[in-house]
């Protein structure tokens, strides 16, 4: 009986070079957003010039999709890589995509990691992980931010007083330092010593934030959230996209590059920055669509 | 001895008859290693609730030769930071806070109820002279930057006459209870805290080293710490001096471990000399719900190794190993990962790890190995087995 079962196992052997397009190829792009619940991240996350600008670099420029799941919860969580797996699978039988670009920010870089880390915990990650050609990880948390840990405000002392902070969800606990270091080391692959993912994931670094009143660059995504992140960024490293250490955004894959070396101005891309069209990026992502 | 020997010898008779659709003969995995992580016992747990996939699914993939891979070391907590819980008649007469840099981040944050403050209601001061505010946030400042602040949360950042030394934060219209959070990024006074391993099972112990540097140098420190389980529950830990300095936390995690998913975490409450400092350190825990049955089978040809598993709890099982092969120079390379996972009800199974021939470069052959071999439950999110050597053919 199990030897029967067994003949029936879903098995996938990836081969880790991606060949390139050829005529019969439909390439897609996937939008993945960061921590939290969307239910309109085309709007409200990315917004409209990122996103069209960006599929216009494909062949056929409606060959994509804008993702809109819980992030709130835990990585592995049906409500997120399993809602995750579910809209790539729509999209891929839908429009009959063989090879997937997939563009994420933030935590959307760790949801993507697990269902690449964890082929097997369910039937429908085999699949996408085949018809993924790569990932262009914006800015990814992927060894957390010191930031979740001080969301979560304290210790058991201070948490156990629910009166004081109310819920903190999931992914932001999982998002602490600690705790992405321990993910990294028992569930994901792709940082250092660990084995390569089975397919590219290479992300772009934020490294510093711009909040001058005076300069019509921090404007971009909006002043207001760059000015916060100009505080927040005092509880990182010198390198930061003011949410992010450069040492988390380069944690897993390969950097593909940081935001100075390739944006109009030489540019840094604070962290609201990288999910928008600021100074180009929009541009470089579209150029990728091939 | 004795046991080991028996064990493995009735392991190999029953496996002859278990892994007999494969028809290869079973050999023994190879002896675990001081930091492997194989279970002793088992525990009998119910099914883990929730969507849970059913379908048996397996999945390899080429890894580079070059590519070197190692043990990832548990992670190190460091800490230039303290948390203390407050009323506001306390901030209202004022709060002394001990510093020992420029520059503090001190975060305050309101219970609900309490009154919100703003960062014009806060005054700072140092040997009778007022501090700068150099940069003030509230809780909006902080969301919009993706940082989830609780509602009233007001950041301040000390400015011009900060520095080590006493300073009082005073709020005179302070009603209720806060929690007062100092930050000191330029601080050279840190705090340390580093688990053994990654991963631990129930019922098993484990060690957390605890240190403390002072501008660079050994630092003596005085600690006490929690055991905190991912459903919030927690235990007093012994803290006791260590050999060669610093202190360490010796403990067992409670065999009946919660099943709350996430991590378990131990947090370190210091004094590294007159400054708090609090840190905490992550760690996995898994209930010992099965294991491998201490022999694999194997088809050479195919690259094909079938490992029995003894399941004492139903639930969805997974192998993964990295298959190193032989390179001409005689050295082993990592070639090729592979997991398999499929869901089993209590007692024998089988996972078959299916690396594929062609990940395997020209130029290398036998002999092989499966290293980083791992059991894991993957319904209850836990790392159950892992064998830094587990297979040689």
């Amino acid at each position: 009986m199990r030897k029967h079962a067994f003949g029936a196992v879903l098995s996938c052997a990836a081969v880790l070079t991606a060949s390139p397009a050829i005529a019969a190829d439909v390439t897609g792009v996937a939008f993945v957003h960061g921590t939290g619940s969307q239910t309109n991240a085309y709007n409200d996350y990315w917004q409209p010039t990122m996103v069209n600008n960006v599929r216009n670099g494909l062949a056929n420029p409606a060959n994509y999709v804008v993702i809109n799941c819980d992030f709130n919860q835990y990585m592995w969580d049906s409500r997120a890589a399993g809602c995750l797996a579910g809209q790539l699978t729509t999209f891929i039988n839908a429009k009959g995509i063989t090879r997937l670009i997939v563009i994420t920010h933030s935590n959307g870089g760790n949801v993507v990691r697990w269902i690449m880390s964890n082929p097997t915990y369910d039937s429908r990650y085999p699949n996408i992980i085949n018809k993924i050609i790569r990932v262009n990880a914006l800015a990814p948390s992927s060894a957390g931010t010191p930031l979740a840990d001080a969301t979560i405000n304290g210790n058991v002392f201070e948490t156990s007083l629910g009166w004081l902070l109310g819920y903190k969800s999931d992914a932001v606990r999982m998002q602490q330092v600690s705790w992405m270091a321990s993910y990294n080391a028992n569930n994901l692959y792709g940082t250092s010593g660990r084995p390569a993912l089975p397919k590219l994931f290479r992300s772009v670094v934020g490294t510093d934030v711009d909040s001058a009143i005076w300069d019509a660059d921090s404007y971009c995504a909006g002043y207001v959230e760059n000015v916060g992140l100009e505080t927040t960024q005092n509880w990182l490293n010198s390198c930061s996209d003011g949410f992010l250490n450069c040492s988390s955004q380069s944690a897993a894959g390969s950097v593909w590059f940081q935001d100075k070396t390739r944006m109009a101005g030489s540019e840094p891309l604070s962290h609201n920055q990288s999910r928008r069209a600021c100074f180009g990026l929009d541009t470089i992502l579209r150029n990728d669509m091939k | 001895m004795r046991t080991s020997i028996l064990r493995v010898a009735a392991l190999a008779a029953s496996a002859t008859l278990f892994v007999a659709g494969i028809a290869h003969a079973a050999q023994p995995l190879l002896p675990a290693g001081a930091s492997d992580q194989v279970p002793t016992r088992l525990s009998v747990l119910p099914a883990p609730s929730g969507a849970i996939e059913r379908k048996p699914v397996a999945f390899s993939w080429a890894l580079d030769p070059d590519a070197e891979l190692s043990d990832t070391a548990p992670f190190q907590a460091e800490s230039r930071e303290y948390w203390m819980t407050v009323e506001g008649s306390e901030l209202a007469r004022g709060v002394p806070l001990q510093m020992t840099a420029p520059g503090a981040l001190i975060r305050v944050s309101p219970a609900k109820g309490s009154l919100g403050l703003r960062a014009g209601d806060f005054s700072v001061n140092a040997a009778g002279r007022k501090i700068g505010i150099a940069q003030a946030a509230d809780a909006d400042a902080l969301r919009k930057a993706g940082m989830d602040a609780s509602t009233g949360t007001q950041v301040l950042r000390l400015g011009d006459g900060s520095g080590a030394g006493r300073h009082v934060l005073r709020a005179a219209n302070a009603r209720g209870r806060y929690v007062v959070h100092v930050f000191e990024p330029a601080s050279d006074r840190v705090l340390f805290a580093r688990a053994d391993r990654n991963h631990a099972l129930a019922g098993t112990p484990m060690r957390v080293s605890i240190g403390a540097t002072d501008a660079g140098r050994k630092a003596p420190v005085a600690s006490q710490a929690l055991l905190v389980a991912p459903d919030g529950s927690s235990q007093s830990v012994a803290v006791h001096d260590a050999v060669g300095g610093g202190q360490e936390a010796v403990f067992t995690v409670p065999a009946t471990a919660s099943q709350a998913k996430g991590l378990w975490e131990l947090q370190v409450f210091g004094d590294v000399g007159d400054v708090p400092r609090d840190a905490r350190t992550a760690f996995a825990v898994a209930q010992p719900t099965a294991r491998f049955s201490g022999i694999f089978g194997v088809d050479a040809a195919n690259l094909r190794v079938s490992l029995p598993v003894e399941a004492a709890s139903p639930g969805r099982y997974e192998a993964r190993g990295t298959l190193y092969a032989t390179a001409s120079d005689g050295s082993l390379r990592p070639v090729s990962q592979a997991h398999a996972a499929a869901w089993m009800d209590a007692g024998d199974g089988m996972l078959v790890l299916q690396f594929a021939r062609a990940h395997v470069p020209a130029g290398y052959g036998a002999p092989f190995e499966v290293r980083q071999l791992e059991l894991n439950d993957q319904g209850r999110m836990a790392p159950i087995e892992s064998r830094t050597r587990g297979a040689r053919f």
